[in-house]
């Protein structure tokens, strides 16, 4: 879509713009449009309030107040064209070259500019009034002068942004000149920011042109102006105010529109284009248009029989939320969808307990665990049917749809997955921690006896941090930057010790020492920024041990580490959870972290749990067949010189699943049964569960993988 | 011998200035590489490795400080800028972010159509076609030319970057973490059709990646950089196999296997290791 | 911090000089000038010349120039021309009120709009669209109109405070601060508008970040997470703005003063300027200039207190 009709989307900036159109028409065939002469006294008619004759009323020569201010209007506004035509030409060129050439001439505009914005404008401008003896022309291009740097800035920081996005060098890569690259790549960026300037611009021009005629340094006396129209009103203003008002309000009126044109074109200039209304591209997957469908008891503790989990939604209109966090950079971020269930297996991995799920997960599933001997008292987190959504309710999209299992104590649980399969929400949604827009729409999270979603915020922060600790994925930024790693720690500290400060001293730094940093006392006197990732995933996890947590939800905890650094960590994960008898949650799209760490592994694709089981068996023998084609995509595994066995097509959107098999579109089993109804995760082995109707478990696969790439298909 | 060799870069230093108050960052330390005409040179290494910094020295976006860059005959490490330009016909990147490398401002097409328009490879219409073509080629549509890249996923939005690269037909293609961003199934459907391109057109890649597996995957041969030197070069199995720098070895054992059993064996061995120094 | 009052200094420096120099030049080029403003219409040929001379109008403009700056920097801002009286006691008596207009006004717009500003950014939803108007209103409206509007309501309809003039602190603190009322909310109201938006966007960032739900994760309190890491955060790009206003809010005191018949250094150079009064000019001039500078010292302070990555450069 143009820029130009999502402008128009904008009522309130579009009804802002057509005022000011208005208004400058107005004045500018005053000839046409006043009624009065402006200058014609009539002192039979002074100082009257609104009249049929007298729209505006008259001021106390008699003058027609509405005649006035047009003629005014076009002193004030033909004054504003000046100052805002000289502010453009100087500030759009020499902000192009301070940004696109850098260097010398960058720096030196740079310091005129920041002289300029220390410069005292009106000062400068008073004078230049009284030597061109009240010529407003000339104070009037003094002000531009005197503005430019505002432009100047914005746009050489846009200018030197632009430059430095990846398309500008693939341009130049692809032999552009610089010329070319500039009038193509880089000048369609500003062009939203420099009008919001010269709108912004031309206000503030309105307002001193009209501050400078108040102070009588504009048109001579009977001439009208829009400032000095305020200035003749002051002197009867105890007598009749009215005649503030409307040259006041017009000003205001002005100046207001010109700033809500500017929100209108900064909304429009600075959102990316969205996905366009029409139909994705996706050559494969095609949406496909769900009715709601009653999906099956979330399982209760027990029998199933309960809440609707919402399953398929109605086609949804554009997963916006969902989609743009997606979007992110990177390796794979996973902001988005779906569901989980996970059993819990001992450490000893011996006989696991399955979970159920939504949609009528498999009895034998349930049966399976119940009679695997698992102690109660072992499980401390048990999740049921988790659903969560994001955006208004109405339109919500549901990214995570009937999520069951169990954490027990001293495992690792890994929960895998792809971009949007859901795993970073099921994650955060145990401690109720979802991103903004996205609420637990149904399902039970229940730690040791408490229910997760009926505690009050005092219980929840406790939780927070004392049963279950948390590290995020990027260590650089879930650091506060502004403060000491010693008073972050101290914080948390405090909240679970309340001793003295040299007792929570001395807890901070057995914390930094229980995450093996070196000289933890220097560690203490550092800013973020000083410490290298490394050394800050390291702080995360301290800050999440502070509690003494009994699970510690790990989400991703090295995705942004390089891979020696990375090994370090996941070491120190591994030693702290004998060290501390903690369970650890952790949530990853690498398959060889999972391995790493996890006893258990819950594999999640498009917001479900499709297979649950002891890590090992799992690996060695996949049963649902998106586990089965992506450990065989895997280039670590693959046979050198071969193609990879890739995976068809993509990830369905949430929004867009399918009411029966979310990996239907691209599994080469698909049967009509997959499409037709939800398929319930299904007891596939001791411990092992597996969301397919084809498979009953590893034995079903013999026969090599089966999938081509798509590009093949589409070059041969 | 230089005939042979498609690329060849001799003892090369890269050399980022400093400001004011902040020391010359030294990214490139008398590296030497060669590829051959059709061959894949695999270039691993940690983040600050000096791996992107080559790739960004053969494209003539790094400084230059010491060294020659042979392609084929010419030494293009000083290259003026009008030859820099005639050269990216032959030399074309792929870039890590499918998200930032196309103009989101651009449709598909323009952006398909650029290259070939600055150099005078084809009239409009002809570029068109050869649009068409390429679409076809990297598994797109045709009607994705008219769209916008907000309109495709990440694995979509790389074939696009692909396209971009080999509609030029150039004889190296430098990609810089070309599949980093992209989760593992589309990863794979990925590099099948750069393989599959290098197949049919007999062109060379410098594959840039942190991911060995990935590397080991697509390379003929392979150089580990480390602080900006290259620590060792060869054939990628036998430096995978049989890695004879300590440094090469480290950064190989640190990457996990998607395999708990040998990783829970590795883990045991590495503690036992350890154990004396902990 | 060498380093940033080292830089500190050659930018007020330089700032200074393009400051006085300039209002110095534009000055002399005034076709109307002092001696025959002194003498009006009256006055013969002879007599305007030898003024002329006697004031010194016909040496060469670098002389000047270079008279005036030895005199400053020995602390001699020259006589006015009209009164006689040494400029440096015209501003000495009116640079108090200036002070108390424009810290009183960077107070109010700094303490409202950061108020708006953080109650806003947590999506109180009516709290939320009154920042918005006000924010919108607060740039809009010309200040010496609002001026003339409040005088209105609360001085002449109400009669709750005086309309004009100033009264000093030592003379009466109750009718000091009620004479500072209407001149302070008139000067501040732009500053709460510009301020409260800047807060909100700010903070909303913030409050979007990857440390504040790492927060959150560990059990700290909201209260916390808000006022002490979020608000010190959000505080960093305000602190830039607030700079940038105070150069305003001086350029806004020559509007507001003479709304208010109040007496200060802005009332005063627009008398000056229209007399060609050239050493008053000059010396309100440098003295804006020096405010100005000193505030941005303190702004650069602030910053490096508040944002430690600034503080290592």
């Amino acid at each position: 879509m143009s820029a130009w009709r999502r402008f128009l989307r904008q009522p309130l900036a579009c009804a802002a713009a057509g005022l000011v159109v208005l208004i400058v028409l107005a004045c500018v065939l005053a000839d046409l449009t006043a009624p009065y002469d402006p200058i014609k006294q009539d002192l039979l008619a002074a100082n009257q309030l609104p009249t049929s004759a007298h729209w505006l009323g008259t001021d106390s020569l008699g003058r027609d107040i509405w005649s006035r201010l047009l003629y005014g209007g076009r002193v004030t506004l033909s004054g504003s064209v000046l100052a805002v035509s000289v502010f453009t030409a100087l500030g759009l060129p020499l902000g192009l070259i301070a940004g696109y050439r850098r260097g010398a001439v960058d720096r030196v505009l740079g310091r005129v500019v920041e002289v300029i914005f220390a410069t005292p404008v009106i000062i400068i401008l008073l004078v230049v009034l009284s030597v061109f003896s009240a010529n407003l022309s000339a104070a009037m291009i003094t002000l531009g002068v005197l503005g430019f740097g505002s432009l100047f800035r914005v746009v050489r920081a846009s200018t030197l942004a632009a430059a430095g996005e990846l398309y500008v060098k693939a341009a130049r890569a692809a032999g552009l000149s610089g010329p070319a690259v500039l009038r193509r790549h880089i000048l369609p960026n500003l062009w939203g920011q420099v009008i919001v300037q010269v709108a912004l611009f031309a206000a503030s021009a309105i307002l001193t042109e009209s501050g400078l005629a108040f102070l009588g340094f504009s048109v001579k006396p009977p001439d009208p102006s829009w400032g000095s129209m305020i200035g003749e009103a002051s002197n009867v203003l105890s007598s009749h105010p009215f005649q503030l008002l409307p040259p006041g309000v017009l000003i205001g009126l002005v100046v207001l529109s010109l700033g809500l044109v500017g929100d209108g074109v900064r909304d429009v200039a600075t959102t990316r284009r969205g996905p366009s209304p029409a139909v994705p591209a996706t050559p494969v997957a095609p949406a496909v248009p769900v009715k709601a469908v009653a999906a099956g008891a979330t399982t209760g503790p027990g029998t199933g029989s309960g809440d609707a989990a919402g399953a398929g939604q109605g086609p949804v209109s554009g997963s916006g939320q969902a989609t743009a966090a997606v979007e992110s950079d990177g390796p794979p971020a996973d902001p988005g969808l779906a569901g989980a269930l996970g059993t819990v297996g001992r450490p000893a991995r011996s006989q696991a307990l399955m979970p159920a799920e939504d949609e009528g997960d498999d009895p034998a599933v349930w049966a399976d665990q119940r009679t695997a001997g698992a102690d109660p008292a072992e499980t401390w987190l048990t999740v049921r049917g988790l659903t969560v959504e994001f955006g208004p309710p109405g339109r919500a999209v549901t990214v995570l749809s009937g999520a069951s299992f169990e954490i027990r104590a001293g495992e690792v649980l890994g929960i895998v997955g792809e971009s949007g399969s859901g795993k970073t929400v099921t994650a955060r949604a145990l401690i109720d921690l979802l991103p903004a827009g996205g609420r637990i729409a149904a399902g039970s999270v229940d730690y040791r006896g408490d229910q997760v979603r009926s505690m009050g915020p005092a219980r929840l922060n406790q939780l927070r941090g004392g049963q279950i600790g948390y590290v995020p994925q990027e260590p650089m930024t879930t650091l506060d930057p502004v403060f000491t790693i010693g008073s972050q720690l101290d914080e948390v500290v405090r909240r679970h010790d309340r001793g003295a400060k040299a007792a929570r001293r001395a807890r901070a730094l057995e914390l930094l020492d229980l995450v093996r940093l070196r000289d933890p006392a220097a560690i203490l006197r550092c800013y973020p920024h000083e410490l290298s990732g490394g050394m800050a995933q390291r702080v995360g996890i301290a800050l999440a041990l502070a509690g003494r947590p009994q699970l510690l939800i790990a989400d991703e905890p090295t995705t942004a580490l390089d891979v020696t650094v990375q090994q370090q960590v996941l070491d120190l994960l591994d030693d702290l959870r004998v060290q501390l008898g903690m369970a650890i949650l952790l949530v990853t799209h690498d398959w060889g972290v999972l391995a790493d760490l996890a006893d258990r592994a819950l594999v999640m694709y498009a917001g479900q749990i499709v297979e649950v089981g002891p890590t090992e068996a799992v690996y060695a023998t996949p049963a649902h067949p998106y586990t089965r084609a992506l450990i065989a995509a895997n280039p670590a595994t693959a046979q050198p010189g071969q193609p990879l066995p890739s995976i068809p097509g993509q990830v369905v959107p949430p929004g867009s699943w399918p009411r029966g098999c979310h990996f239907a579109d691209r599994c080469p089993l698909v049967g009509p049964a997959c499409l037709s109804d939800p398929v319930a995760l299904r007891r596939v082995g001791p411990g092992r569960a597996s969301r397919c109707l084809l498979t009953d478990g590893p034995a079903d696969w013999a026969g090599p993988a089966r999938h081509e790439s798509v590009a093949l298909e589409v070059t041969a | 011998m230089t005939e042979q060799l498609l690329l060849r870069v001799e003892r090369l230093v890269v050399e980022y200035p400093g400001g004011r108050h902040r020391a010359p960052v030294r990214a490139n330390d008398d590296v030497s590489i060669e590829i051959a005409p059709g061959e894949t040179l695999g270039l691993v290494g940690e983040s600050g490795s000096g791996k992107s910094t080559l790739g960004d020295a053969i494209l003539g976006f790094a400084p230059v400080v010491s060294g020659r860059i042979w392609f084929k005959d010419e030494d293009i490490a000083q290259a003026s800028p009008g030859r820099r330009r005639e050269l990216t016909r032959l030399i074309q990147p792929i870039f890590q972010n499918p998200f930032g490398s196309l103009n989101p401002a651009r449709t598909i097409g323009a952006t398909l159509r650029e290259g070939l328009l600055a150099h005078r490879l084809a009239s409009p219409s002809q570029a068109d076609q050869r649009v068409a073509q390429w679409l076809d080629i990297v598994g797109l549509p045709p009607e994705t030319a008219d769209r916008y890249p907000s309109d495709f996923s990440g694995g979509q939005r790389q074939r696009v970057a692909i396209a971009r690269a080999l509609i030029m037909e150039p004889e190296l293609v430098i990609c810089d973490e070309a599949v980093s961003a992209l989760d593992l199934s589309i990863q794979a459907q990925v590099l099948n059709l750069l393989s599959d391109l290098k197949r049919r057109t007999g062109l060379a890649y410098l594959f840039i990646s942190h991911d060995m597996a990935v590397v080991e995957h697509m390379s003929d041969r392979v150089a580990v950089l480390h602080h900006g030197r290259v620590v060792e070069q060869g054939p990628a199995a036998d430096i995978v196999n049989h890695p004879s720098q300590p440094y090469t070895k480290a950064l190989l054992e640190a990457v996990p296997l998607p395999d708990p059993v040998a990783q829970r064996a590795r883990r045991a061995t590495r503690k036992e290791a350890h154990e004396p120094t902990q | 911090m060498i380093r940033l009052l080292a830089r500190w200094l050659a930018t007020s420096v330089l700032l200074l000089f393009v400051v006085s120099a300039l209002t110095f030049v534009l000055i002399s080029f005034a076709p109307g000038d002092a001696a025959r403003a002194i003498l009006g219409a009256k006055g013969t040929v002879e007599q305007y010349e030898e003024l002329r001379q006697r004031l010194g109008l016909n040496d060469p403009l670098p002389e000047r120039y270079w008279d005036w700056l030895s005199g400053v920097l020995q602390g001699d801002l020259g006589a006015s021309i009209f009164s006689n009286q040494p400029v440096s006691q015209i501003i000495a008596s009116r640079i108090a009120p200036t002070l108390a207009l424009v810290v009183g006004s960077l107070l109010f717009s700094a303490l409202v709009g950061v108020a708006l500003g953080v109650a806003s950014a947590q999506g109180k939803g009516l709290l939320g669209r009154l920042t918005d108007v006000v924010s919108l209103l607060g740039v809009s409206i010309p200040n010496f109109w609002l001026g003339l509007v409040l005088v209105t309501l609360f001085a002449v309809g109400l009669g709750w405070l005086p309309a004009t003039g100033y009264v000093s602190f030592a003379a009466s603190p109750a009718g000091w601060a009620r004479s500072l009322v209407l001149p302070v909310v008139t000067l501040g109201v732009g500053g709460v508008a510009i301020i409260a938006k800047q807060t909100r966007d700010a903070m909303g960032a913030q409050l979007a970040s990857g440390y504040v739900s790492a927060m959150r994760a560990q059990g700290l309190s909201e209260r916390s997470i808000v006022y002490k890491h979020a608000l010190k955060n959000a505080a960093i790009p305000v602190t830039t703005v607030l700079g940038l206003m105070f150069v305003g809010l001086f350029s806004g005191t020559v509007l507001v003063e003479n709304v208010f018949a109040y007496p200060g250094l802005g009332g005063l150079v627009v008398r000056a300027t229209a007399q060609h009064d050239i050493p008053v000019v000059e010396g309100v001039a440098l003295t804006f200039a020096i405010f100005v500078v000193l505030a941005n010292l303190a702004v650069d302070l602030l910053y490096g207190w508040l944002n430690p990555k600034a503080r290592l450069r």
